[in-house]
């Protein structure tokens, strides 16, 4: 059984999810992310939002996956001020529903003043929320960013065990654990963090709050990233119980903290079967639609 | 505070609700709101409502003539405590911010709130106002969703025009869910949606597909000219025994002579005592 804590399904198609759900995963949770381009208007972003906790959670159900999400205005689109300041506006109406297990992700890319502003803001909101905090660590001058988003954390009175610090890597690995937070690594193919280096750093860290996830999304990634690394370790001849930690307890730790994710939702089959109820008639189950015929 | 206008329903709800977990919370949080009404509040109290009764189940005791098409039927005191503040909202605000506040939520609905949306349509002041909303989840491939607004429920028979009406029975023949027991199937059926589900009959069979049994219900209750009866006699030589029985059944409720006639003649008589209810529950 795994938990993909961090994979931007929307993007994905349902031969990923088929294969998710046949390689063992059980659960996603999708971070509100940006396009690869930027959005002009609050409204495509109001429409965005409500897709996580909408269609995309009914299309992995389809599969028999479970679907989170984390809600929040990306670093990147920070830097749209009118836009951000209309975003700001409409995450309180998203935060409060059911599924959601984080503000997220949020924190840096430039580490501009509009994106630290509006970092801020929404540490607040993860507070008023009693939410987790899903941490998007930069992809350059990524040392620095990360100190300075712990730094920032803790000035706002969070908890290192409420936030996340994700998209790790051989620099940041020691500087984040030696704090107490919950330290994630991101698996892409080519880019930040390989299988085989994951290996090496379970090793040399062991697996207390560490985890994995594939951030896999509209570029050149891997949803199959944490079963693949997962099987990769185990051959590496890493103990069952330190990859169990590291490919779905840990997460589940981290963001059971929302209270609106729980193993007991993937052991009983629900999504509301009552509905489906028609007087004394047998229940059909929800067969996946192709596109082609919908 | 204007009157709630559905009194009973809402005393109903309310003695349910007041055995629950949440029920301090939910009182507390609608006194708020009376005080000192706030869009973004009411928003709140929509989605918090399930977390206040966590998961405790009931099944609402309430008057049958409440409820009269058993949509709050298995419903959980969640769900039940948001179509009160479904309630509370429609006294509380004038017209304008009633639609308003609704079309908003509608549009930012997680797949629960929406089924208790669409649900509580019936239930709610002007509920009529919905209606396009109503019609978006008839278009709906999420299954739940769409079943929300297609079963359990007089609303569509009420409200929809006829285009959206034959929508609503094909598109229940699309996903396979019960055409059957859409409230109003019998008194609406008419000619545009019988050629329709004939037409989806023979694409499905064209392509070696299967055909839901209860389509035929409204093509064996609207049989009336030669083409009509070909059309069945054809299916019912062609298909499984319940789709043999249903068509049997369907013109057994025809009360023209040529369909009394075609009925007896047909293979494999279903019991004179059968029911739809009964017949759905035979395998496929």
């Amino acid at each position: 059984m795994y938990i993909d804590p961090h994979v931007h399904m929307s993007a994905r198609t349902t031969d990923d999810y088929q294969a998710m759900a046949e390689a063992g995963v059980v659960a996603v949770i999708e971070p509100a992310f940006w396009l690869g381009q930027p959005r002009t208007s609050v409204d495509t972003y109001k429409d965005y939002l409500a897709s996580l906790v909408g269609w995309e959670r009914f299309r992995a159900s389809q599969f028999g996956i479970k679907h989170y999400c984390t809600i929040g205005l990306n670093s990147k689109e920070a830097n749209n001020e009118p836009l951000a300041e209309a975003v700001m506006e409409i995450l309180p109406l998203f935060l409060a529903k059911e599924g959601v297990v984080a503000v997220g992700e949020i924190g840096f890319d430039e580490q501009t003043a509009l994106e630290e502003k509006y970092f801020r803001a929404q540490l607040e909101l993860a507070k008023q929320f009693d939410l987790p905090v899903m941490v998007h660590t930069p992809h350059r001058d990524k040392l620095k960013g990360t100190i300075l988003t712990m730094d920032i954390c803790e000035e706002h009175g969070l908890l290192p065990s409420q936030v996340v610090i994700d998209h790790n890597n051989e620099n940041t690995v020691k500087a984040v654990l030696d704090r107490g937070y919950w330290t994630a690594f991101t698996l892409y193919p080519q880019t930040k963090m390989g299988s085989e280096r994951m290996v090496n750093i379970a090793r040399q860290y062991g697996s207390e709050r560490i985890f994995i996830d594939s951030s896999a999304d509209w570029g050149v990634s891997d949803p199959m990233a944490v079963p693949k690394t997962a099987n990769l370790m185990l051959q590496s001849g890493i103990p069952q119980t330190e990859v169990h930690q590291m490919c779905y307890a840990n997460a589940l730790a981290a963001y059971q903290q929302s209270g609106q994710i729980a193993a007991e939702d993937w052991q009983t089959a629900d999504f509301d079967q009552a509905e489906l109820f028609e007087g004394n008639s047998v229940l059909r189950g929800q067969k996946p639609i192709k596109s082609s015929e919908a | 505070m204007k009157n709630i206008q559905n009194q009973p329903l809402y005393d109903g709800l309310r003695k349910a609700l007041s055995t629950g977990p949440g029920w301090q919370n939910l009182t507390a949080n609608i006194e708020v709101s009376r005080n000192n009404y706030t869009r973004a509040g009411f928003f709140l109290n929509f989605a918090m409502a399930p977390r206040w009764f966590k998961s405790a189940t009931t099944h609402l005791e309430l008057d049958a003539d409440l409820d009269p098409f058993g949509a709050l039927q298995n419903w959980s005191m969640g769900q039940a405590a948001r179509l009160l503040i479904l309630l509370e909202l429609a006294a509380l605000v004038d017209a304008n911010e009633y639609t308003a506040a609704m079309s908003e939520l509608f549009k930012t609905a997680d797949v629960n709130e929406l089924i208790v949306l669409v649900k509580s349509l019936q239930f709610i002041p002007d509920g009529e106002t919905f209606v396009e909303r109503a019609r978006e989840a008839a278009r709906s491939n999420i299954e739940s969703v769409f079943c929300a607004v297609a079963h359990h429920t007089d609303y569509p028979q009420r409200y929809f025009d006829a285009a959206g009406w034959n929508q609503l029975v094909l598109k229940a023949a699309f996903l396979a869910v019960p055409i059957w027991s859409i409230v109003g199937v019998r008194e609406r059926n008419n000619s545009a949606l019988v050629a329709m589900l004939q037409d989806y009959a023979r694409e499905r069979q064209a392509a070696s597909r299967p055909v839901p049994w209860d389509l035929y219900c409204c093509p064996a209750w609207n049989a009336s000219s030669d083409a009509d009866f070909q059309f069945l006699e054809h299916q019912s030589a062609i298909s499984s025994p319940k789709i043999r029985a249903a068509i049997v059944l369907g013109l057994r409720e025809n009360n023209l002579p040529k369909a009394q006639t075609l009925a007896a003649q047909l293979p494999d008589q279903p019991a004179n005592t059968l029911r739809w209810e009964d017949l759905a529950a035979w395998d496929n």
